[in-house]
């Protein structure tokens, strides 16, 4: 089931709030927890049976960590290898046999399995909970009921934010659930709906449209779709997490912020300070920092970079353009690090640069192989284009203009700075902006049949 | 001593599990070009013609690198009805979505049709959907049982 969706809106979720605001606060996370199965069951009756078991299994090793100190290691060691070995199985099994065949040339059976949705966040979740453990940073979680719906909870199972359970620990057991909170979920919730239904939706049908052109196509048409992926992965992604804070808020969790306005960074190492801060706050804690982070020798250093970038691009998908993309990504920081420091440089150009790092770094990630992604590339820059401009360009141009000027405008602080200044002078314009804002989201969820997010494959 | 009995049978069960998760994927997953092959080996299509991706988003509203493939057939003028598609699915979880997209087409190609299109209405009253595990089947068709009878044919194979 997905957020942006008539059943899960109209159905499932006045269901939730009704169960879940009639009971005594002891059996709210009981109802959360069926709740968030019936969630994650609508569209996975099997894998359902893998997360019940990824729960069960790292419930009990937390446990053991804590209770067998003399066995805590071994433990640890196996809570993670067996995390690792689900997460590789299930998500890189196909692409390994497809390297073996290629590279040795054999003809080793490759079954497809689908990919459990999901898998990717609450694999990570359990890991830094194992991994939290062990280290003594929290006390293990002596509740299944608790701990199941921390893992399994529905605002936050398919695409994140990572909640770490060092950061939602004593929400578990302690929160704040009133009228206010509840309104500003429902707003940011309605924002995060707006961005998904409204831009990314709508943006992503330019992408598309451009994306299946394939052969001719102009420099401006191939910037037309790079542009447009970059925006409706941006909406597609943040919306995602807008809504899954705005209902973790309703139900009176507080998740941490994964977006902080991307777009606007002076630098690539901002953009990632900025971007998907949940994932970089996790690769950070658990890989980057026990390497030794950047209080090493220059050359350990660019190996953890390189290490963590990897890991970071392959997270993102069993391909090898998602690992090209994650390299391409530790080329940059290092260059910034290392080489170049455009300290004099004013802000603007330096956003120009980093803006156009971005959107190559979007070809590589959205192409369907790595020879697509240079083709794409070659051609925004006059190689192999049929033309600089063309009609097809400027018919793209001349029909979505307005929309990606609206895609730049609230991809930077528009959005936010229009909220303040109708809370501030004119709240009754504000409420009857949602009002509109929710029926038209409404009327285009009824139109568009397919709502899948982006990150939902990884 | 518990701990070690708990984490050898964590991953028994966890074997088991993907064994079992394998022989399920057992039946044969046919490539839609060979299902293609083989129903106009067996029938003709009449009144559609071989469409692409970008015209199965614009008639579905889904992306077809979404699935593992689709097999597209849309009618041949704007005054036919007649279409044919095949999606073979990445997981049983994408089923319920195409079938909903092939009903709203149904429902939308009846609207277009409606007050004046009479034998296109009656064609569109007999569309019928299928799917199993692995494909989820549209046929638009003057005689569409036929039609989809060699389809379930070969799919089912």
């Amino acid at each position: 089931m997905v957020f942006s969706n008539v059943t899960f809106l109209f159905v499932f979720l006045p269901l939730v709030f009704l169960a879940y605001f009639a009971v005594p606060f002891r059996f709210k996370k009981g109802v959360l927890l069926v709740f968030s199965l019936v969630f994650y069951a609508w569209g996975e009756p099997v894998y359902i049976l893998l997360m019940l078991y990824s729960i069960v299994v790292n419930f009990y090793m937390g446990i053991g960590i804590e209770r067998y100190p003399d066995r805590a290691k071994s433990t640890m060691i196996f809570a993670v290898a067996l995390n690792l070995f689900i997460l590789g199985f299930f998500k890189y099994y196909g692409f390994l046999i497809e390297n073996i065949n290629a590279l040795f040339r054999l003809q080793l059976p490759i079954r497809e399995l689908a990919l459990p949705i999901g898998i990717s966040f609450y694999t990570f979740e359990s890991l830094s909970y194992i991994l939290d453990v062990y280290k003594g940073k929290i006390s293990c979680q002596k509740n299944i009921v608790t701990y199941a719906s921390y893992i399994a909870m529905f605002p936050q199972l398919l695409s994140g934010p990572i909640v770490r359970y060092s950061d939602i620990a004593e929400q578990l057991e302690q929160r704040k659930i009133d009228g206010v909170r509840f309104g500003e979920g429902c707003e940011r919730f309605l924002f995060g709906l707006a961005k998904k239904v409204l831009l990314a939706n709508t943006i992503g049908n330019l992408f598309d449209t451009i994306h299946a052109m394939g052969g001719d196509i102009s420099v401006l048409t191939a910037w037309l779709g790079a542009v447009a992926y970059t925006l409706q992965i941006y909406f597609d992604f943040s919306g995602y997490s807008d809504m899954a804070i705005g209902l973790g808020k309703m139900l009176g969790f507080t998740f941490l912020e994964n977006f902080n306005y991307p777009y606007l960074s002076a630098s690539v190492t901002e953009f990632w300070r900025r971007w998907h801060i949940s994932l970089g706050a996790w690769f950070r804690e658990y890989v980057y920092i026990p390497l030794g982070g950047n209080r090493v020798p220059v050359l350990k250093h660019i190996r953890n970079i390189l290490v963590v970038w990897f890991l970071t691009g392959l997270w993102h998908g069993a391909s090898w353009n998602f690992i090209v993309w994650g390299m391409y990504y530790a080329a940059l920081l290092l260059w910034e690090k290392y080489i170049f420091k455009p300290r004099n440089f004013p802000r603007p150009l330096k956003r120009l640069f980093t803006m156009l790092a971005v959107i190559i770094g979007w070809v590589i990630f959205s192409a369907d192989n790595l020879s697509g992604a240079m083709v794409t590339i070659l051609r925004m820059f006059g190689i192999g284009a049929s033309g600089w401009i063309d009609e097809t360009g400027l018919y793209y141009l001349s029909t979505n203009w307005l929309l990606l000027l609206l895609g730049v405008l609230f991809s930077v602080s528009l959005g936010r700075r229009l909220y303040r200044f109708l809370w501030k002078n004119c709240r009754p314009v504000l409420s009857i902006s949602c009002g509109v804002l929710f029926v038209l989201c409404v009327a285009y969820m009824v139109t568009q049949n397919y709502n899948a997010f982006l990150y939902f494959r990884f | 001593m518990k701990l070690r009995i708990f984490q050898a049978v964590s991953v028994i069960v966890l074997f088991l599990f993907i064994l079992v998760l394998m022989q399920e994927k057992t039946p044969r997953e046919m490539p839609l070009s060979e299902v293609e092959r083989l129903i106009l080996e067996k029938t003709e299509l009449n009144g559609m013609t071989r469409s692409d991706a970008l015209r199965f988003k614009r008639a579905y509203g889904l992306n077809a690198e979404d699935y593992l493939e689709i097999l597209y057939y849309e009618p041949e003028t704007t005054m036919d009805v007649n279409e044919l598609l095949i999606v073979r699915v990445a997981d049983s979880g994408q089923t319920e979505t195409v079938r909903a997209a092939m009903e709203s087409r149904i429902a939308q190609q009846q609207n277009n049709f409606d007050g004046y299109g009479t034998n296109q209405l009656e064609i569109l009253e007999d569309a019928l959907v299928y799917s199993n595990d692995m494909y989820v089947c549209l046929v638009i068709a003057g005689d569409s049982r036929t039609l989809m009878d060699v389809v379930r044919s070969i799919v089912e194979e």
